[in-house]
């Protein structure tokens, strides 16, 4: 403190300075806005879901008129169709869920505990599948297995002498393995990371004890892990609950109706009118289903940090060797990357060359024609969908991590009360429970009636991205902002930075790799999404997704192959791209070189 | 100077709870160019009491003056944020920005002064070369250990040249060795430029060490604040005793009390030693430190403070000898110079000085109750 800046201490003015650390009107301003937002996002569509299962009856839209029945939910729950419906989701939901996360967990231990040769290589390959919307995924699959002329049924055929392939995609155990191998990518990350902290003394422990790798990895690692993978599991279950793409195309075909896929044809029936009480209904019923599970969710993730893992001292991860099992593994690990990875991608290349499903033969071979790459090219709109394609993945990816960045700050750090700041925290995380057809439904109910002109926009495209995503942006940045030592940002504040400054400055190059990550992550889900943008597209919106889901809808397989090319390479140059656009804006803010 | 008045804070800890104090009413003051250290158990209230003076926490009542300027005034709500203060810091984690190179971390404080380009860079570069960093100015920050990272930290601390630094248990994450010489380089640096000091640590070593003068905290309270020596050779509390340095707490029976001289009896013999008695009970603890102990083979001739007991134990320390007497159900432990070796089961005698031995209330009455009345008095 310099003397002129001084003041007599006891006739000292009431001096507030201008710009505080704690400017609490503003704060309060901010705390106030944000949750408005937040509440708009998440709570419109929960809200205009349970009125419209009162308020609409077959072909009217709910605000048409204003007379409430609870006729729609007497119809769905005396029709005994619901309860088969009911119970192919059920046998759907857990059966993929077993074979996604058994996958995953045997991969990431592997991965990441054991001496595995390779490991880096295997790690990127698996990961491949989460650049491939699920719906091109399924068009992959239904290439190698459709029972007639699958590619790989065919010389199977041809082998045993039978009339029918031996696989059968077109039923629900087709469905349940295509789904359950399309989460492992996302379950795999989920579990790695918390393989990846356990402390490698726990389990030298054991050793030293006596245990074998088998009597160590059943009572000492699973046990310790069980907290996380429960809640992993638990999230993977709402997750296959509300997945559209595969009920909606191998399960259609099948004429194996779920929840997901039978709120959509409620709304979109191939002939007559639209029933919008009878989607609401099964809507909400998904939406009971899901909060039950997020409940149960809280619980668990509430209890998983018992088991803290990471300690900073000391700490260096040792792995397990295979031993005797190393050929094994190593066989199981490259032949479930050719399953998933390697064989999907080939087919959809294949189909993409073809105008029907064909086996490899010679003849096929020599015919195959890029006539469906020029078709699409050649499309007028093609320039227009490219256009609304880029503008919703980027624009989501973009609100949703501005959004949660300011929302997980207040969160973290914001000097609110913790009331307060738990009570945002919660609402940010509810659209976790709300399946991404009932938020399809329920935007579209709301901006049809209420005059606020996005419907038929990308807009409200942008909004029902940012409502599927915030919750897991949330938890993420959340997260992420936890790691950062508080001292880091109160460092910045002794050296004499103003609030701005020391966001600008500290905070936000801190937690740009995590602001990154969920740009990258929303945007590339928003350019694969499905269930949501099936219930709000228009045609002068279409988008990549929605493009093959007509081209599916009107039986077009080559054409929708080469449009999911297409996004698959697209994938790859967004990344790219955006890591280093953000490795440029994150780099920029330090003024003085030496 | 830091002048701080009747400083209180309070935490919410649970809803619907009574708010817990974290700091019940902290008054001290702090002379210019002094190290003074608040040292403490964890969770006694000596790094809000330091993040108080720093702006980075914000009282409920009292009033901090740092120089001529109030930076806090309870009664009147004036507050000025820390980034206002212009104090230097040193975290127990160093807080260096992993986004940084060591260069940049240091510049920060004077780029948010708006300095000269070619100032800021001569300013940093004479920072870094006062802590011998001058060679890792374009490094990035996580790549150096954590003796460099805190020699950073304080080069960032001391680079807009403030008149106070603050230390939040600056030490704590080094090694011993390494402790120890940065404990003689911050002690050189802070005379250097006659830094008004505040330190804060659990280690009543680096306290006595360090201190012009020491407050020791326990449960949001001063216990006992005075000079490094005086705290430790003439602790007016049990708690003091207690916390800094080891010593003998010998169960003994009051005998006598007159003024602030009273004589106990216990199984070792009968002893007249300074009163910290604040009312006569007949249970009292006995209390000197080891070294103030003289041993002897043949029974000195004299009444009063002789003790007698069995050698049970020797732990050779090179410098000393620490020698384990008992004498019915007590042990004593005595640091003796190694001339005098005895031998296990030989019996001994001992003399202690009145001025080094100290009674004090047992530990069930002197609570914490009696422990905060002590501490008023103390600033009565």
């Amino acid at each position: 403190m310099k003397p002129s800046t001084s003041v007599n201490a006891t006739n000292l003015p009431v001096l507030l300075p201008k710009k505080q650390w704690y400017n609490f009107d503003f704060m309060k301003m901010l705390y106030l806005v944000m949750f408005l937002i937040v509440s708009y996002i998440v709570l419109v569509p929960m809200v205009i879901l349970l009125y419209s299962s009162v308020g609409s009856t077959k072909g009217t839209l709910p605000f048409e008129q204003l007379t409430f029945t609870m006729d729609n939910y007497i119809s769905v729950l005396t029709n005994p169709l619901t309860y088969s419906l009911l119970g192919n989701t059920v046998v759907f939901t857990v059966g993929s869920i077993l074979i996604g996360i058994s996958i995953a967990v045997f991969l990431a231990w592997v991965l990441e505990r054991t001496n595995f040769p390779g490991r880096m290589i295997v790690f990127s390959l698996v990961m491949i599948p989460m650049a491939i919307p699920q719906m091109i995924y399924a068009i992959g699959w239904l290439q190698l297995l459709n029972p007639t002329n699958g590619i790989i049924n065919v010389p199977l055929q041809a082998l045993f002498g039978i009339e029918k392939g031996p696989f059968d995609i077109y039923s629900l155990g087709g469905m349940i393995i295509v789904q359950g191998i399309s989460m492992v990518p996302t379950a795999f990350l989920m579990i790695a990371a918390t393989f990846s902290t356990l402390d490698p003394t726990l389990e030298e422990q054991s050793a030293v004890c006596g245990h074998g790798i088998g009597s160590t990895v059943r009572r000492i690692t699973f046990p310790i892990l069980m907290p996380a993978l429960l809640s992993a599991t638990i999230f993977f279950t709402i997750v296959a609950m509300e997945t559209f793409e595969i009920p909606g195309t191998i399960g259609l075909t099948a004429g194996i109706p779920l929840l997901s896929s039978q709120i959509y044809f409620a709304t979109h029936p191939p002939s007559g009118l639209p029933d919008y009480g009878l989607a609401s209904v099964l809507g909400v019923i998904m939406l009971v289903f899901a909060f039950v599970l997020i409940w149960y969710y809280q619980r668990v993730t509430k209890n998983a940090e018992k088991y803290a893992t990471i300690t900073g001292k000391g700490y260096r991860p040792t792995r397990m060797s295979l031993g005797k099992w190393k050929i094994p593994t190593i066989i199981a690990v490259w032949g479930f990357i050719l399953i998933s990875v390697i064989f999907p991608l080939l087919s959809l290349i294949w189909s993409s060359l073809h105008a029907w499903t064909v086996p490899i033969t010679w003849e096929t071979i020599k015919s195959s024609s890029l006539k469906a790459y020029s078709d699409v090219l050649n499309m007028s709109e093609i320039g227009n969908i490219t256009w609304n394609t880029m503008a919703m993945s980027i624009g989501s990816g973009i609100a949703t991590f501005i959004l949660v960045g300011i929302v997980s700050w207040m969160v973290v750090r914001g000097p609110f009360s913790p009331r307060a700041r738990r009570l945002i925290d919660t609402v940010a995380f509810l659209p976790l429970a709300i399946p991404g057809v009932v938020i399809g439904l329920s935007l579209m109910f709301f901006y049809i009636y209420f005059p606020i002109p996005v419907y038929g926009t990308i807009w409200v495209m942008i909004i029902g991205m940012v409502t599927k995503y915030i919750a897991f942006g949330q938890r993420t940045m959340v997260s992420a902002q936890m790691q950062i030592s508080k001292d880091l940002e109160e460092a910045s504040q002794l050296a004499g930075a103003g609030f701005s400054t020391t966001i600008r400055k500290i905070t936000v190059p801190l937690i740009s790799p995590a602001l990154f990550y969920i740009f990258i992550w929303v945007a590339v889900h928003a350019m694969r999404e499905l269930p949501v943008l099936v219930m709000l597209y228009s045609p002068s919106t279409l988008v990549a997704s929605t493009l093959v889901w007509s081209f599916w809808e009107e039986g077009s397989m080559a054409k929708a192959s080469v449009v999911g090319v297409f996004l698959i390479v697209a994938f790859g140059l967004l990344f790219y791209c955006s890591r280093w656009l953000f490795e440029k804006v994150t780099n920029s803010g330090m003024k003085t070189k030496f | 100077m830091i002048r701080v008045t009747r400083l209180r804070k309070e935490y919410q800890s649970k809803e619907n709870q009574e708010p817990v104090l974290a700091l019940k009413d902290i008054s001290f003051e702090i002379g210019t160019g002094e190290i003074f250290t608040l040292l403490g158990p964890s969770g006694c209230g000596k790094t809000t009491t330091l993040r108080s003076i720093a702006g980075l926490e914000r009282p409920n009542g009292g009033q901090i003056q740092i120089g001529e300027q109030i930076v806090f005034d309870g009664s009147r709500n004036h507050y000025l944020p820390a980034e206002k203060r212009g104090l230097g810091m040193v975290f127990q984690s160093y807080a260096i920005w992993p986004h940084m190179t060591v260069g940049q971390n240091v510049a920060y404080p004077l780029e948010n002064k708006k300095l000269p380009k070619k100032e800021i860079v001569e300013r940093v570069r004479a920072s870094l070369k006062k802590v011998g960093l001058e060679a890792y100015i374009n490094r990035l920050a996580p790549n150096l250990s954590g003796g460099q990272q805190q020699r950073i930290a304080l080069a960032r601390a001391l680079v807009a040249e403030p008149e106070v630094l603050l230390l939040d248990e600056p030490l704590s994450n080094l090694d011993a060795k390494l402790r120890e010489q940065m404990r003689i380089e911050i002690k050189h640096i802070q005379q250097e430029f006659g830094l008004t000091t505040v330190y804060v640590t659990h280690d009543q070593e680096e306290a006595l060490a360090l201190s012009d003068q020491i407050a020791l905290m326990k449960d949001g309270n001063i216990v006992e604040l005075g000079k490094p020596f005086d705290l430790y050779d003439k602790p007016k509390n049990r708690f003091t005793a207690s916390f800094i340095g080891y010593g003998n707490f010998i169960k003994s029976e009051l005998v006598q009390l007159d003024e602030d001289m009273a004589v106990v009896q216990n199984s070792f013999g009968r002893f007249n030693a300074t009163s910290r008695l604040q009312e006569k009970t007949r249970e009292v603890d006995l209390f000197f430190r080891p070294h103030y102990v003289s041993l002897y083979r043949d029974k000195p001739d004299q009444e009063l403070n002789v003790g007698e007991g069995v050698v049970t134990d020797l732990i050779f320390l090179g410098e000393t000898i620490e020698v384990f007497i008992r004498s019915g159900e007590d042990i004593m432990r005595i640091r003796s110079h190694p001339s005098f070796i005895p031998h296990e089961g030989e019996r001994l005698y001992f003399t202690l000085q009145p001025d080094k031995s100290f009674v004090f209330h047992c530990e069930s009455e002197a609570s914490s109750n009696n422990q905060s009345a002590e501490a008023e008095k103390i600033f009565a």
